[in-house]
């Protein structure tokens, strides 16, 4: 009867980075809140190596399907786009119905939160409109569409970035895209 | 299990041989209805079709109108020990019935537990335990969608200690008391014989044939020292021969191509639609 609880268990490991460390540098005791025997916890311990490339293959899988949803925000931070991701997804486990376009808009968001001089301001602008283009899977268009204000023109920028052009430092400029309204999931 | 009963399969061969199938991309809608020659039946992810969203709705219709449909689905979690998402079943339901098909797919594998969503399949252990699970979990299944159910194999790069049963005396014994078929992805068969260290065709010889009703195949990758399923390439030569062998071997009724990943246009993944139809043709599946 301890399928469900080693399941949690597994569950846990394949994507919760924290958790994953501190249960491998002492699963006997980390392992005790799981409730299952302790040889069982102890032949989880000893399998860390699989482990852990099952969770970096999870991560992998994940990154590859966001840069897809993500591509101008992804040129636009060019060499720092895969280590932010993934410090992203370590912490988030995927979610929603559609688990790719609910990682690349949690990862928007995250990075249009980050504090200004973590990644220049005109980036985590064009992130924040890039991910808001993703419309809920399950959800559907609502009825009103709103009107969003962003620092920069991150329509232009996104169009420049997925064509090529060199772009320069971009400079501020107030700019309001009408945005579909996304109904909350049901 | 007699063909009455629901989400059971009865006689494989009283199913329609549908031929040379594509798993559906968006990507591809353009071509697919510019030249819709070549290709026999689509494979859908449920999962994208979950979705009240009219454009996604009419994008189905579209679909029912000119292809027969088999909705994959990817998120059921049948293996899970706490049993089946209701409000998700009832969605995969849904989809299927609007889809009315001769048979729907899903996973041998657990995807979420206790709250967490693994974003992928993770495999079950190879216990008496994980399979009383499973087929309660697909008895329940079966009970809210009456078409057919078939099962696929997974990859896993790594077992835990502990297996009861080799995977196909798991997967004998899930067909016999399920009543489902099975979904062979001849290129996971093949991944995992080289990650795990087995014979194909033992498992082969092994494996209820009779139960085979569709494959997937497609291209695989190599990470350091493990095989992936990436689903990114052209298929190779051994998962054509392993696919051929499953033709000659099993009464199947289906084979799908399964690519997900650098997608190129449909005309280069025309020849291999066409070699997997001559290989099901030869082995007198379908005409
Ligand atoms: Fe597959």
């Amino acid at each position: 009867m301890g399928l469900a609880r080693e399941q949690a268990l597994l569950a846990r490991l394949f994507v919760d980075g924290s958790y994953r460390d501190r249960f491998f540098a002492d699963p006997a005791t980390v392992g005790q809140e799981a409730n299952l025997p302790a040889a069982r916890i102890a032949a989880i311990g000893r399998c860390e190596v699989e482990i852990r490339a099952f969770a970096h293959s999870l991560i992998h899988k994940r990154l590859v399907e966001i840069r897809g949803l993500l591509p101008a925000t992804e040129r636009a931070l060019g060499d720092r786009f895969g280590p932010l991701a993934r410090t992203y997804l370590e912490q988030h486990p995927p979610g929603g119905l559609d688990k790719p376009a609910e990682d690349a808009r949690g990862l928007s968001r995250a990075l249009a939160a980050l504090p200004d001089g973590e990644v220049p301001p005109w980036i985590s602008e064009l992130a924040r409109y890039e991910g808001s283009r993703l419309i809920e899977a399950a959800g559907g268009l609502g009825v009103l569409p709103r009107l969003v204000v962003y620092r920069f023109p991150v329509v232009n920028l996104q169009r420049s970035l997925l064509r090529g052009d060199p772009l320069g430092t971009p400079r501020p400029r107030l700019t309001l895209v009408l945005e579909p309204a996304h109904r909350r999931r049901a | 299990m007699g063909k009455a009963e629901r989400g059971a399969l009865g006689q494989s061969t009283e199913l329609p041989a549908l031929g040379s199938g594509l798993g559906y991309r968006r990507v591809h809608r353009g071509e697919l209805f510019l030249d819709r020659r070549g290709i026999d039946f689509l494979e859908i992810v449920a999962d994208h079709f979950m979705s009240a969203d009219p454009a996604v709705q009419s994008e189905l219709a579209l679909l029912q109108a000119h292809f027969p449909l088999i909705p994959h689905g990817l998120d059921l979690s049948l293996g899970s020990a706490e049993g089946l998402d209701p409000a998700y079943l009832d969605r995969l339901a849904r989809v299927v019935e609007a889809i009315d098909p001769p048979w729907w797919s899903e996973h041998i594998a657990y995807t979420r537990a206790d709250g967490v969503a693994i974003g992928h399949l993770a495999a079950l252990p190879l216990t008496r335990e994980a399979l009383d699970f499973l087929c309660a979990n697909i008895h329940a299944a079966q009970r809210r969608i009456p078409a057919p159910l078939i099962l696929e194999n997974i990859t896993t790069p790594f077992r835990l200690p502990g297996d009861e049963l080799t995977e196909p005396q798991f997967l004998t014994e899930l067909t016999e008391r399920t009543g489902c078929g099975l979904l062979l992805d001849v290129t996971n068969l093949l991944v995992n014989a080289a990650n795990l260290s087995f014979d194909p065709s033992e498992y082969l010889d092994q494996l209820p044939l009779e139960r085979v009703v569709q494959t997937h195949y497609v291209g695989w990758a190599r990470r350091g020292d493990t095989w992936v399923d990436d689903h990114g390439s052209e298929t190779p030569e051994p998962v054509w021969e392993l696919l051929a062998e499953v033709a000659a071997r099993c009464p199947l009724r289906g084979m799908v191509l399964e690519r997900d990943r650098n997608i190129p246009a449909l005309a280069e993944l025309r020849p291999e639609l066409e070699r997997a139809r001559e290989i099901g043709r030869k082995a007198g599946r379908w005409d």
